[in-house]
């Protein structure tokens, strides 16, 4: 700890990249280099409390998670106090994913993380976690607060859940 | 079926992956560098701060060692020729701070006391436990301090500045705490503000119960996925007894209160400490 600004001047190298991905594949759009800042401006002011329980890509990634439910809430009391009628809120809670944004080029895989941020936040976020960003059961349990066997389980539906809903848009 | 997992698997890795340029990653680090400038100070500033007081524990501590050679060295001196007589010595020992002693006995005390923890104990806890949840639930302040360790007080703060900040109030306190008006300093929130409240304040804002817990959601001395959460904790009350009360909320983020607790002089546990804990980093 003997300076905080050498510390997260390093994982910033190291790991501003995944956090920026993963926050493209949680918000649904490539415009997050300010959240990508916050999350490791927050890391730094809060590096007090880190004390070295989680890998610091995982706990950057729960900084990350956090700084994007919060960006989330922050829109969300935006428009509601715009007095959008409830249910229109409550659609827009449902995902906060934005996949027109995201750049995807192959046709199959835009239509694979449409599925995706279709499914319930549960998920979405176990898919994005484990399935793109190819993190241990481990660190996704950690990242989500999550118990590991809730992990495999809800990944497991997840990867259920998933392959119905392409199953039915192939139908369509 | 199994084949089509995998195959479902392989087409989420093959996602492709979205980086930054070089110059935007270069240029975003120095905007985080220059947004960290202060908290380097900050840090100084905290580690100045703590080397004081360890220096002051330094030499109270050599203070009370320095009293008792001395008050050995003059019982000797009587015993034999109590010409040389040191005076100054005399004064230190009046100085030193008869607590300190107290302290230092009801350590030895305790360890001796081994803090082994039977079947009994756990439920007695337990049970307090939840009568506490309720009297913070109902800010039943007589009920509580009822609970409380009645040498050590109540310990009131926040996990991530448990070494830093809190308050400590005293058993007779504790029932008057919601009158108590005067701002104590918590911890550090958001853009580096310090999180000032009134004890009050402080248990609406941390403390309200629809934000943490369902009495369902406790866990004694757990060993919980967040077990890893409870180490600063039992760091810092080392033989302690924790019981922590868990909540999820709406957005999946979480809200944790541990209830500390510690053996007094009769070997009976009493509550040393509350410490709220949630996920904002």
């Amino acid at each position: 700890m003997t300076n905080v600004r050498e510390i997260i001047s390093e994982w910033f190298y190291l790991y501003s990249n995944d956090v920026y991905n993963f926050l493209v594949y949680y918000t649904g759009t490539t415009d997050v280099e300010d959240l990508v800042q916050e999350v490791f401006i927050k890391a730094g002011r809060g590096l007090n409390s880190y004390k070295n329980l989680a890998p610091p890509k995982t706990w950057l990634f729960t900084i990350a998670r956090n700084t994007a439910i919060d960006e989330a809430r922050k829109i969300e009391t935006k428009t509601s106090k715009k007095s959008a009628p409830l249910y229109e809120r409550l659609l827009k809670q449902q995902t906060t994913a934005n996949p027109e944004h995201i750049l995807l080029k192959k046709e199959e895989q835009r239509e694979l993380y449409l599925s995706i941020s279709k499914l319930k936040k549960k998920f979405r976020e176990v898919l994005i976690l484990r399935g793109i960003q190819g993190l241990s059961v481990r660190e996704t349990a950690q990242i989500l607060n999550w118990r590991e066997t809730e992990v495999r389980t809800n990944y497991h539906r997840a990867l259920k859940a998933l392959r119905l809903h392409l199953s039915q848009e192939d139908r369509k | 079926m199994k084949d089509n997992q995998n195959h479902l698997e392989e087409k989420l890795s093959e996602l492709p992956r979205h980086s930054l340029s070089k110059s935007t990653q270069d240029h975003m680090h120095q905007q985080v560098m220059n947004a960290l400038n202060d908290v380097e100070v900050q840090q100084k500033g905290s580690r100045i701060l703590m080397k004081k007081i360890q220096i002051g524990i330094a030499s109270s501590a050599a203070i009370v060692l320095f009293g008792i050679l001395s008050v050995n060295f003059i019982l000797n001196n009587e015993n034999h020729s109590g010409e040389q007589e040191i005076k100054e010595p005399e004064v230190e020992v009046e100085q030193t701070p008869t607590p300190n002693k107290d302290i230092q006995q009801d350590y030895q005390e305790q360890d001796q006391k081994d803090i082994e923890t039977t079947d009994e104990e756990q439920v007695s806890v337990e049970q307090k436990a939840t009568a506490i949840y309720n009297a913070l639930r109902n800010r039943d302040m007589d009920l509580l301090s009822s609970y409380v360790h009645s040498e050590k007080g109540l310990f009131l703060s926040l996990s991530s500045y448990l070494q830093d900040y809190g308050v400590v109030f005293e058993k007779s306190e504790v029932s008057s705490l919601l009158e108590d008006d005067k701002e104590y300093t918590w911890g550090i929130g958001e853009a580096n503000m310090e999180l000032i409240y009134t004890p009050k304040d402080y248990m609406d804002r941390f403390l309200k119960p629809d934000t943490f817990l369902h009495p369902d959601n406790a866990f004694f001395d757990s060993q919980t996925p967040r077990s890893d959460l409870h180490k600063p904790i039992e760091a810092a009350f080392p033989g302690s007894k924790i019981v922590e009360f868990y909540k999820e909320t709406k957005y999946e983020d979480w809200k944790s209160v541990y209830l500390v607790f510690e053996p007094n002089e009769h070997s009976i546990w009493e509550l040393v400490a509350i410490i709220s804990n949630e996920w904002t980093p």
